[in-house]
């Protein structure tokens, strides 16, 4: 069935948004197809595996990772393809299955020089646009990031103008993995100006492992597996957002919103009373830090959740509420891959009073989002609150 | 009974070029670099600017004796002076540590009246030989509670090269204590993202970074293998410990066939393994949410008071238990640290 043929078919229902997914993650079904999208001069040049089989090395494996790619095993589509390929599969699993009302897609890639980044991200966005965000988009479920350089900031202003008022493009996309350069840093003025002119959020999301110069150089050393290895990279978000604050960029640019993808939340308040105190102290070193630097991430800055840690529930809760930070989190399920967050077993692990701002309400006021959607074929409408 | 021990203290040379006198002739001329000769130096000095004077700050062990013991209380002082950072002589800076321990003993150690300062180890963990000479040279002496080793370090403190320090540390029943040891030498940039463009940004970050060795070296089995191990991270940071180590404990979970060694949840390895000393950048800034805060992980258990002197940020006992009920200020202002250094066994039996 094409999917002209089920639009006709299917008289949409408008149905509540009562869970929106901020990190999923698309591929394309094959490396040609995405090839298909790039500039002709560049299709043979962007996928140097050479005579590599697979194209993805891990520094850092996940478990079983030669099967399973870091993806869920349960998640490839029945036709073919590696998981998140299939937009009509992602939307059963992850739409009708799990109760997703919208989600965020966020492409991973990364490359090596400032050009071929530049070129590889908006080979990405063409595709998305093409595949995700045009006709198999009818429900208006999905949205989508805009890949941009880190590198060549200039550049990745020119991508952002490229497709601000697009009617899916949620949020701006960048590595967090900088090269040393600090978040902050004026180097990613010319990005932050154009994402906060065209009201985009910035989202950050770990990118690829390869090559080497693109995992950060932790301050003292690297550890050696992907346990200590990934429970450690949160410092990198850390190390940014103290950057955000310290070095001024909220202030140069009022407009900007930032995303943490993927990197924890729970270190949120311990890290904010941390540059609070400092701050107290130390204010003649940041005559330019106007307002308490806590103050700056509430307005800023959003996390997402996936993955939450494994802790008792009733801790965890009251850890949560007593960070009070039900404005900033936002819900992620990380689908298609290994480490997956379902909505009904994440949601438990909320406050009560935090869940539904968590869930829906903090990504719908970024965002943006609209109160209600479409439903699926096959998709029963739920009470609004249902999922709450 | 109640006593106060302070488990930081850095005690420091009247004057850069002390260090000296405790040098061979075959190095009394290198350049080493001066105590607050460091990249990331606090505008307008690294310490109390009340305390500059003729000498530097914390260098007069009867001024010292008198600031900790006499005005704020304190029974016990570990004293862990700084180094110079790692600098690209690595045989070099080994003999800067000995010259260090040498300087400690002579000056601060042995003629010591009040009977209350207790000194550190200071070796290079670059030079395993080294490090493993300075400790059995200095580990019986009766003062000498303590090795210390630089926060920074090109490679996690995790790593096997490292085991046979480790091993003979706890070996003489010597807690490892890891500490920023601010320097102009040869580290990566000190936070994840590069260097930090401010002071402040420095500072707020850079005692994080003992999670990596933490994380290492329960990962990698360091614990596991050598029960008697421990690791004092003396700039504080425990603030994050409770959210990372919820991370560490979950992924473990998802890799650990990969670490068939580590046959329990990382986190199990903090009571026995590891203490943290308080700072002034951790804790809630509300201090109603202090003592429920401690009770993540466990905290209580793991902080010992420690002031930082002569530190900008030096922290009195008060400030450092602020907000804490009665059965945790005893645990963070001695029994901790009473129990892992043995200080006060002599006094705690005559006074319980």
């Amino acid at each position: 069935m094409t999917t002209t043929e089920r639009r006709q078919e299917h008289i949409a229902q408008d149905i509540a948004v009562t869970i929106v997914d901020t990190d999923v993650h698309p591929l394309p079904v094959s490396g040609d197809v995405l090839k298909s999208y790039a500039p002709a001069a560049w299709k043979d040049k962007l996928w140097p595996i050479g005579n590599a089989v697979s194209s993805t090395s891990h520094f850092y494996d996940t478990p079983d990772s030669y099967k399973t790619m870091s993806l869920r095993v349960d998640a490839s589509p029945p036709g073919g393809g590696a998981a998140g390929s299939d937009p009509d599969f992602a939307g059963k699993q992850l739409l009708i299955d799990a109760g997703v009302s919208i989600a965020v897609l966020e492409p991973m890639c990364d490359a090596q020089l400032p050009e071929a980044e530049h070129v590889l991200k908006a080979t990405y966005n063409d595709w998305l646009a093409d595949v995700w965000l045009g006709d198999n988009n009818w429900h208006g479920r999905w949205r989508g990031a805009i890949s941009v350089t880190a590198q060549d900031p200039a550049q990745a202003a020119r991508e952002i103008e490229r497709w601000a008022g697009h009617p899916y493009m949620a949020e701006v996309l960048m590595t967090p993995q900088t090269r040393g350069i600090p978040f902050g840093s004026p180097h990613f003025d010319p990005l932050y100006e154009a994402a906060a002119r065209n009201g985009l959020p910035v989202a950050t999301h770990l990118m690829g492992q390869t090559p080497f110069e693109l995992i950060p150089i932790y301050p003292v050393g690297n550890p050696s597996h992907w346990h200590d290895f990934f429970a450690s990279w949160p410092l990198l978000y850390v190390s940014h957002l103290m950057s955000l604050v310290f070095d001024g960029a909220f202030d140069r640019h009022p407009e900007l919103r930032v995303v943490f993808v993927e990197g924890g939340f729970t270190w949120a308040m311990p890290v904010m009373s941390r540059m609070d105190r400092i701050w107290e102290q130390r204010k003649a070193d940041l005559p330019h830090v106007r307002r308490k630097p806590s103050d700056y991430v509430r307005e800023h800055v959003r996390f997402t959740t996936q993955p939450l840690e494994e802790v008792n529930v009733a801790v965890y809760r009251e850890y949560i509420e007593m960070m009070d930070l039900g404005d900033s989190i936002m819900f992620s399920t990380d689908y298609p891959h290994w480490s997956y967050d379902a909505p009904d077993w994440a949601i438990r692990r909320f406050p009560a009073d935090q869940r539904e701002r968590i869930m829906r309400g903090n990504a719908t006021a970024l965002y943006g989002l609209p109160s209600t959607v479409k439903a699926l074929p096959g998709e029963r409408p739920v009470a609004g609150d249902a999922a709450v | 009974m109640s006593m106060i021990i302070d488990a930081n203290v850095q005690p420091h040379f009247r004057y850069n070029a002390e260090i000296r006198h405790y040098l061979s002739s075959a190095h009394k001329l290198r350049a080493i670099p001066d105590v607050e000769q460091q990249w990331y130096q606090a505008p307008r000095g690294d310490y109390r600017q009340d305390l500059y004077g003729d000498g530097y700050p914390g260098s007069d062990p009867e001024t010292v004796a008198r600031h900790l013991f006499d005005d704020g209380g304190v029974d016990y002082a570990i004293l862990n002076p700084l180094t110079r950072g790692n600098i690209a002589d690595y045989l070099l800076n080994s003999r800067i540590c000995a010259a260090v321990n040498d300087w400690l003993v002579d000056r601060w150690l042995e003629p010591d009246a009040t009977g209350r300062f207790r000194g550190t180890i200071r070796i290079n963990p670059e030079d395993v030989k080294g490090s493993l000479a300075e400790i059995e040279r200095l580990a019986d002496h009766p003062k000498m509670v303590q090795v210390g080793v630089p926060l920074q370090s090109r490679e996690p403190y995790g790593k096997p090269v490292f085991e046979p320090i480790w091993e003979a540390a706890a070996g003489h029943g010597l807690p490892v204590a890891v500490h920023v040891n601010g320097g102009n030498g040869v580290d990566y940039a000190p936070t994840f993202a590069g260097h930090a463009y401010t002071y402040p940004g420095y500072a707020a970050f850079m005692p994080l970074n003992s999670f990596v060795h933490l994380a290492t070296l329960i990962i990698e089995g360091m614990f596991g293998r050598h029960p008697d191990l421990r690791f004092v991270f003396a700039d504080g940071g425990y603030d994050l410990l409770t959210p990372l180590m919820w991370r560490l404990d979950t992924f473990w979970m998802s890799m650990r066939d990969q670490t068939p060694w580590v046959d329990r949840y990382p986190s199990e390895y903090l009571p026995n393994h590891v203490r943290y000393c308080t700072s002034a950048l951790d804790g809630p800034t509300d201090a109603s949410q202090a003592e429920r805060w401690m009770d993540f992980t466990e905290k209580a258990d793991l902080l010992m008071y420690g002031s930082s002197y002569p530190h900008w940020s030096t922290a009195t006992p008060d400030a450092a238990v602020a907000g804490l009920n009665s059965g945790q200020r005893e645990k963070v202002l001695w029994r901790n640290a009473s129990d892992l250094y043995g200080v006060a066994a002599e006094v705690e039996g005559s006074l319980t």
